[in-house]
């Protein structure tokens, strides 16, 4: 009862800083305008290399790679409460502070799979991607598994931007960029040597876009499920490095009084 | 002249002392790499090792405009937050060359994307960029720079006129990218977006840059570069014009220090 108690008040809070990060005009002007431009970017490479099918490979890999950016700023996020000055009074709440960081920043989930869902639909058709009732239905419940377990990613580069502060965008943009870039989102995993793929098979992200490609390919449900199923996998194994980051960082902190000052 | 200025020089050097103090600032030029190593595995793996020099200076011009927007542009808008502002508004000092000179040493130090860039493709693909014409190069870089840190000064000027600006701060990278032809020429986008692109000078730039790396003959290069240097000289005159206004706003209501 007391930890579903402390999740309703840490989902309103992280409601609440929605709020704040995004007005309805800044999301739809500002971020949206930049998300669009962003898959356009990346997918008018395949309009420069003359190739329609590299546009759509491409068009696809950053539109849902969109929500693996989002889910990444969990990294800054997560050190909201230092500079609310919440982080010391969490420390010393019963309730602890690893439900709390580990559950604030989930609309990152919710904001990635809209913004990338919206990507996707609004731009397969401009790029020559055609994609039935069913296949969009599909590439949108994938893309919130995409969102979701990418997030435990972000929670573990949150719970590095809690001892370096300065370093919160530092950690999610590097580790975005290299999934970016090794993860299957621009050329296929089998490009890079095999130390890189299984470098890359780490990250639930590239399973999950994996996911997202099959079903759009029209690849039967059980090979989508198993990308599915490894995404959910990788991410249990972060998850669980996340939540170990946090409470050794709330003891350490607890321990040498330095709560309050990061950096 | 504004770079003749003992302000200048000491503001240039305090942006230096910033970076050093707070290597996060130096974000961009962290990320280059990685997209130098993103985009020319596009154009390797499609098999077109011609479009290498594109892959290459595309991620170093991002890195150039992308401090642009994420550090230049913050300056006023920092300095009024933390009280430097006022402290810059009493000194004889005019805020023109204060602002120039710390915006000219980000953009300088932008300019180190080149080097990297030009690294990952040597140490990471074997691919070696050649310029191919030197002079042009050269000139263009200069009047590109110019032109970010003209983009600089008036993001940093609108970004304190209109505080709601700012929230948009961070959507602002990838629309330049597009408009700027950094990766694919303008000439790729729709008629309408691409007419809009010519107004911004990094259009004319890095088609430019891209002519200056290939062997054939650079044509019109001397009105392409005045397009280049005559939208940065412009950008620079309505960014001291907002910056000038913004002063005198501030002044007269009272809220220098009000950030």
């Amino acid at each position: 009862m007391n930890a579903i108690a402390v999740l309703r008040q840490t989902m309103w809070s992280g409601w609440t800083d929605l709020r704040i990060v995004y007005t309805p005009t800044t999301w739809a002007f500002g971020w949206m305008v930049r998300v669009l431009c962003q898959v356009v970017f990346y997918s008018t490479l395949g309009s420069l290399l003359g190739d329609p099918e590299r546009t759509r490979y491409l068009l696809v890999g950053a539109a849902v790679f969109i929500a693996a950016n989002e889910t990444m700023m969990a990294s800054a996020s997560t050190t909201w409460e230092r500079l609310s000055g919440t982080l010391a009074l969490l420390a010393a709440a019963p309730a602890g502070m690893v439900t709390v960081l580990a559950a604030r920043s989930w609309f990152w989930i919710a904001t990635g799979t809209v913004s990338s869902s919206i990507a996707l639909l609004a731009l397969a058709p401009v790029f020559g991607l055609g994609l039935g009732a069913g296949e969009a239905a599909a590439a949108v419940a994938l893309v919130f598994a995409t969102a979701l377990t990418n997030y435990a990613v972000g929670l573990c580069c949150g719970s590095l931007s809690l001892r370096f502060h300065r370093m919160r965008n530092v950690f999610s943009n590097l580790v975005l960029l290299t999934m970016t870039a090794f993860g299957g989102v621009v050329v296929p995993v089998s490009f890079w040597p095999t130390g890189f793929q299984w470098f890359a098979a780490a990250f639930p992200a590239v399973h999950g876009l994996e996911a997202v490609r099959l079903a759009v390919g029209g690849a039967p449900a059980a090979a989508v499920l198993a990308a599915v199923g490894l995404a959910f996998a990788t991410a249990a194994g972060w998850l669980a490095v996340a939540a170990a980051s946090l409470w050794w960082f709330q003891r350490d902190a607890r321990r040498t009084g330095s709560i309050d000052f990061g950096d | 002249m504004t770079a003749s200025s003992p302000a200048f020089w000491a503001a240039a050097r305090a942006q230096l002392t910033e970076f050093r103090r707070d290597p996060g600032t130096l974000l961009t030029l962290a990320t280059a790499p990685f997209f130098a190593v993103i985009l020319l595995s596009v154009t390797e793996h499609g098999g077109r090792a011609d479009l290498a020099p594109y892959a290459l200076l595309a991620p170093a011009v991002m890195a150039s405009i992308g401090m642009a927007v994420m550090e230049a542009g913050e300056t006023i808008f920092r300095d009024r937050s933390t009280g430097v502002l006022e402290a810059v508004l009493t000194t004889p000092a005019p805020l023109t060359a204060v602002l120039t000179g710390r915006i000219a040493a980000i953009t300088a130090v932008s300019l180190v994307g080149i080097a990297e860039c030009w690294l990952v493709g040597a140490l990471g693909f074997g691919v070696v960029v050649a310029v191919e014409h030197p002079l042009v190069f050269a000139l263009t870089l200069l009047a590109t720079a110019a032109g970010v840190a003209a983009t600089g000064m008036l993001l940093a000027a609108v970004f304190v006129v209109g505080r709601n600006v700012r929230s948009f701060q961070n959507s602002l990278t990838f629309p330049l990218y597009l408009l700027g032809g950094a990766m694919v020429p303008v000439a790729f986008l729709p008629a309408g977006f691409e007419a809009l692109s010519r107004l911004f000078f990094l259009s004319w730039a890095t088609d430019l840059l891209r002519d200056s790396l290939a062997p054939a003959p650079v044509a019109h290069f001397w009105p392409r570069l005045a397009a280049v240097a005559g939208l940065a000289a412009g950008m620079f005159a309505a960014a001291s014009w907002i910056a000038h206004r913004m002063v005198r706003r501030v002044r007269r209501t009272g809220t220098v220090g009000f950030a």
